[in-house]
């Protein structure tokens, strides 16, 4: 008797544990609070590009909750900094605005300086969700270390994109390959796609990889699901910047040699569109790419993007595998091997001094709001029912309506997006998403399994550009960074440059310039161990 | 008012000239012919891209026909909430607009076309300085925004451009171009400056004016600078703004944005084609209206040179 | 035929001031006329004027542009100590002559021919074809370009592979580049550049032509020696503000393009600058920019409004 006592008691204390993994949001189940006093109305401006804001369902709702009425001003997406610039140094400085930037940025530092924006830690008993949900790597972002390391403007953190890469299973098969595990075993994908006709169409028009966004601070070619194959490290481990790192020049290595072998799409530096490579594997056209923003197709509802995927490859199967891991790792211990995240910060929220009591006071509910679990839901996500069709509390995702469903008559408020870049928080409070769930049940366990041990065991360094200093030696270098990503690199992959032209100009240019990160570094983290 | 008759095509005398006739046929015909031919394909596949699913593209982008018609990115663009008042603001722009900014463009040119005025010289100065000196975003935006309260308002699109210095120029010159003995005849006559105006020099200028008011409503179409600096409320944007930020979020970095809806990217390649051809082709509805006084000799009769 | 004037010299500065008044109201329509045209240039043009001084100024938020610390010639030295600005600098002069050498030349040559064609639907047609290509933006264009260009899977190339063997790298060449920048321009505006030399050439007297025909003159010298003078005074002020319009190379257009290895060639001034982000954070940098490109393109329609005086042809005065 007492040993089943044991064991039921043993089961409901696992179930207990097992569920509170799962103690997620979910929007049906918990309860929502509701503003009960006066509305106030803030104006706000922010970079919301395609959102339509008359009778948006997601604002009154956050109304409705919080009695916070925003008064949107909506500034070019793609000029926003200097337009936002522009607005305040006329003397137009709305209560609340968005910076699509970090405490890096000039003139953030300017406003700190000249006592335009509050310091937010001056309004903590007014936004304590804020100091709880972010931790202190996160709130460095808007802190101004050559004033008085104040906070002058929440940081909007960024969920993690995908620690994967996505490969087409079927081909896989078809070639007789396992999932791609280290640099080498890409390598053998990427030239079979490319030269043995996969999709059995007979026209050589498959090939291996795809990379684009090539300028964005390295982008695509040094992209965080591949920097671990080559040992390269974030700066803030390294205390070196990236290209100065041993890894850097074998990586550059590996890409020269993959596009001799023919495994590299031949033109991919010609397109600046940054989705190209995602369409380029929706088309079937290509065997994987780096960036990509969620692998839905791997997801047992399909979004639109997958069924793009499946609508172009009737035949075809996404399959993810993990970052890539360095030469002579096996799939066996992959699971132990070591992984690091750096976090990434989305702009930042200001408040400003002009504003009155009451406006700061709604600024701040509406910055404490969006720091709770219901509040991220809100406006990333919207209303179910209404922006979204249902919720996945496992997977912790949202079901989208299909276009068909959209189109409806009688739901035209289904047309209206939800509006990601009004979120003040874009990640769950954990950090963690998990973007794909595999296609059986069993890979699905798998990578739950994975995502429980190894997300929650990654540990998280923080992003140089937070470290006092470094932006201004990144402004004194611009010209030398933009030259390495829009012509260097790319010329050595191609074969147009030599190996020694590159790494001429890499150690004796490039390199000298930023010795004094170590420096910087060490002022931060101590001296290198 | 007589002594202008519009006529047309060519001198008939056939046998003397018709080997030169034949030459001159044979190269105008070609080289306009295949020019236009090559102006045109590109938006045939514009047209083609527009109505074809991107898988189609991307599987065959040279076929000149859509193999599959599909009308979903037109009915994609079309739904966009803001369309319809971006159609609605631009139009305000172009038929509120183009009247003002003519009226002042002829009633400027004109004295800048008489060189003997005292202080003629000095005030196109002033005109020609503007063109290369501005003060940039943001005593503009104070002066639009602030002082004159033009925040959001649709008149801020159309005051700060109202006259073009370059089509002035080109107004100033063509009306130099006349011959200004008729002119002359009026104000001896007895008529008024204002009256020679109206009364004699517009009716000669028919063709430069249908080209800069061709010029002007084009403009105002494609207006969308000043709305970056001006608007911000999404249902007073123009067309063209609308259209843009429909293909914004491309030219931006969202990976890292985490959208993982990838549905509410509405931006694929075959909407940008439809977005093209809406934005095109209510415009290219205009010049017909206006060919006619670009195709056209006008003999001045009664005035001989 | 000149007529004799005595005329009484004023002596007295009241008597100056006297003609003056009686001038002006002689003139009076004519002034009238001016004033609409001169408030809107006070406005909208003069009073934000004083907005270009940023670029001599530490701009402060608080302190606003006219009481901005003064640093005089900082920001201008900034912009040619950039390394690779020489090259830059050349790279955007030499396609801006290029481009004013070739794309004026093509307007009016196919407005000329244009004019001379015969059947009028023919003509509507051509025209209307022609001025397509101006309405699509360059990041519209940006995708069928590579469509056709590509040397992997683009039309033209497959169809120069099939005749010759090889493809032609137009996108990723840097010798290239200029060519396509020229090709590209005259595609979009050449059509749309004829309208103005065609409505000029509408309004030359018919009866020109007819006085040609008597004189014998062929179909061809009729267009040398009558369609092609009546549009000299166009001709002249268009390219008095081309090259006025020097310094500014279509951003779009050559960013589009631009890409690693064409770079040597493709990198112009405003790309580069617009790379390196100060335009982003800084207003001084940029409107020091700004101020250095307008002297220059004004330094140069001083010369050339000066040149087309001395041949003779219309100018700006």
């Amino acid at each position: 008797m007492k040993r089943y006592l044991a064991i039921i008691v043993a089961a409901i204390l696992l179930m207990t544990v097992w569920s509170s993994a799962f103690a997620v949001y979910d929007p049906e189940t918990d309860g929502v609070s509701v503003w009960d006093g006066e509305i106030t109305t803030i104006t706000v401006t922010d970079r919301l590009p395609g959102i339509q804001l008359e009778n948006n369902p997601i604002l009154k709702e956050l109304e409705r909750r919080i009695g916070v009425r925003l008064e949107i001003s909506v500034l070019d997406a793609a000029q926003y900094n200097s337009l936002i610039a522009s607005q305040i140094a006329a003397g137009d400085i709305p209560d609340m605005f968005y910076l699509w930037d970090n405490s890096s940025n000039v003139n953030f530092q300017k406003w700190a300086q000249e006592g335009l924006i509050w310091n937010l830690e001056e309004l903590e008993d007014k936004i304590p969700n804020a100091f709880t949900w972010l931790n202190a790597n996160d709130l460095a972002y808007g802190r101004v270390p050559s004033l008085d390391n104040g906070l002058y403007g929440l940081p909007r953190m960024q969920q993690l994109t995908p620690d994967a890469i996505p490969y087409r299973g079927d081909w896989l098969k078809k070639l007789g390959l396992e999932i791609p595990v280290t640099p080498e075993d890409l390598f053998e994908y990427c030239v079979a796609v490319s030269t043995q006709d996969p999709d059995g169409n007979g026209i050589d028009d498959t090939w291996g990889l795809f990379i684009t966004q090539l300028g964005d601070k390295g982008g695509g070619l040094i992209d965080k699901n591949i920097r671990e194959g080559f040992g390269i490290e974030p700066e803030t481990v390294a205390y070196k910047v990236i290209p100065a790192q041993e890894g850097f020049m074998e990586l550059m290595d590996f890409y020269h040699d993959l596009y001799a072998a023919g495994g590299i799409y031949p033109e991919f530096y010609l397109e600046s569109d940054i989705y190209a490579d995602q369409e380029a594997f929706r088309a079937g056209k290509v065997g994987t790419m780096f960036k990509t923003t969620s692998l839905d197709h791997t997801m047992p509802y399909r979004s639109n993007a997958a069924e793009a995927f499946y609508q172009n490859n009737p035949d075809g199967e996404v399959v993810a595998g993990y970052p890539l891991q360095p030469n002579g790792t096996t799939a066996a211990d992959a699971d132990s091997y070591f992984h690091y995240i750096t976090m990434s910060c989305w702009g930042v929220f200001c408040i400003s001094k002009a504003a009155s009591e009451e406006a700061v006071d709604a600024a701040c509910r509406f910055l404490n709001f969006g720091c709770t679990e219901e509040g991220v839901h809100l406006l990333t996500n919207g209303i179910e029912g209404i922006n979204y069709k249902s919720w996945d509390p496992v997977l912790r995702t949202k079901v989208a309506f299909t276009q068909a469903e959209k189109e409806e008559p009688g739901h035209e408020e289904r047309l209206i997006n939800a509006i990601s870049y009004l979120c003040v928080q874009q990640s769950w409070a954990n950090y963690g998403k998990l973007t794909f769930g595999g296609n059986t049940p069993e890979e699905k366990a798998e990578y739950m399994r994975r995502y429980n041990e190894l997300n929650h065991g990654y540990i998280v360094y923080d992003n140089i550009d937070t470290y006092p200093g470094y932006a201004d030696l990144k402004t004194k270098n611009a010209e030398l960074t933009t030259k390495l990503n829009d012509e260097m690199m790319v010329q050595y992959i191609v074969g147009g440059i030599t190996r020694e032209e590159f790494t001429d100009w890499l150690y004796n240019v490039y390199c000298p310039a930023w010795e004094e990160v170590e420096d910087i570094v060490t002022a931060v983290r101590g001296p290198k161990e | 008012m007589n002594g202008v008759v519009k006529l047309s095509g060519k001198p008939k005398n056939k046998i003397k000239l018709r080997v030169d006739d034949k030459a001159m046929a044979i190269i105008c015909y070609t080289v306009v012919g295949l020019f236009s031919l090559l102006c045109f394909l590109p938006f045939w596949y514009v047209i083609v891209y527009s109505l074809e699913p991107y898988s189609l593209y991307l599987k065959q982008p040279e076929i000149p026909w859509p193999a599959e018609i599909s009308w979903t990115s037109y009915r994609l663009v079309l739904k966009y909430g803001l369309i319809w008042s971006g159609y609605v603001n631009t139009a305000f722009l172009v038929f509120v607009g183009t009247p003002l900014t003519m009226t002042l463009m002829i009633i400027t040119a004109y004295p800048l076309t008489k060189k003997d005025l005292k202080g003629r010289n000095f005030i196109l100065t002033l005109w020609v300085v503007t063109m290369y000196f501005s003060g940039g975003m943001i005593p503009n935006y104070i002066l639009v925004c602030r002082t004159l309260g033009l925040k959001n308002n649709l008149w801020s699109l159309i005051l700060p451009g109202l006259c073009g210095c370059y089509n002035l120029i080109l107004m100033k010159n063509y009306m130099n171009g006349l011959p200004g003995s008729i002119e002359e005849a009026a104000l001896i006559d007895g008529a008024n400056d204002l009256q020679v105006l109206i009364r004699i020099v517009l009716p000669l200028c028919l063709p430069i004016l249908a080209t800069l008011g061709l010029f002007t409503i084009v403009g105002y179409w494609n207006s969308y600078f000043n709305s970056i600096l001006y608007i911000y409320k999404p249902d007073k944007y123009p067309l063209q703004r609308v259209l843009r930020e429909f293909i914004a979020t491309d030219m931006v970095d969202e990976v890292n944005q985490g959208i993982t809806d990838v549905s509410q990217q509405v931006n694929n390649f075959t909407a940008k084609m439809a977005i093209i051809m809406i934005a095109t082709l209510p415009i290219m509805c205009v010049y017909p209206f206006l060919q006619k006084y670009f195709m056209t000799g006008l003999v001045l009769g009664g005035v001989k040179e | 035929m000149p007529v004799m004037m005595i005329v009484k010299q004023p002596r007295t500065i009241r008597e100056k001031l006297l003609n003056l008044i009686v001038y002006i109201i002689k003139k009076r329509y004519l002034y009238l006329m001016c004033i609409p045209g001169l408030v809107y240039l006070a406005i909208f043009s003069y009073v934000p004027m004083y907005g270009v001084i940023i670029a001599f100024k530490d701009f402060s938020y608080t302190k606003g542009i006219m009481a901005s610390k003064w640093i005089g010639f900082q920001y201008f030295g900034k912009v040619f100590a950039t390394s690779d600005f020489f090259d830059t600098f050349r790279n955007s002069v030499l396609l801006s002559l290029l481009r004013l050498c070739i794309n004026m030349p093509v307007p009016i040559i196919l407005a000329l021919l244009v004019n001379e064609i015969g059947s009028t639907a023919f003509k509507r047609i051509g025209q209307t074809v022609m001025y397509l290509p101006h309405f699509i933006s360059w990041v519209a264009i940006g995708g069928i370009t590579l469509t056709f260009l590509s040397e992997t899977d683009g039309l033209v190339n497959i169809v120069i592979k099939r005749a010759t063997g090889h493809t032609i790298p137009f996108l990723s060449s840097a010798g290239m580049f200029r060519g396509l920048i020229v090709g590209t321009t005259i595609w979009k505006e050449a059509g749309w550049g004829t309208i103005i030399y065609l409505a000029s050439l509408s309004a030359i007297n018919l009866e020109l032509y007819e006085a040609a025909t008597v004189d014998g003159a062929n179909r061809f010298q009729k267009v040398w020696h009558i369609s092609l003078p009546g549009i000299a005074s166009v001709i002249s002020i268009q390219l008095i503000l081309q090259c006025g319009n020097i310094m500014n190379n279509g951003f779009e257009q050559i960013y589009m393009f631009q890409n690693p290895l064409n770079i040597r060639s493709s990198e112009v001034f405003e790309t580069y600058i617009y790379k390196i982000g100060l335009l982003n954070t800084d207003f001084s940098y940029s409107t020091a920019v700004g101020l250095f490109k307008s002297i220059v393109n004004i330094i140069l329609v001083i010369i050339a409004n000066r040149g087309a005086r001395l041949l003779g042809q219309a100018t700006f005065y």
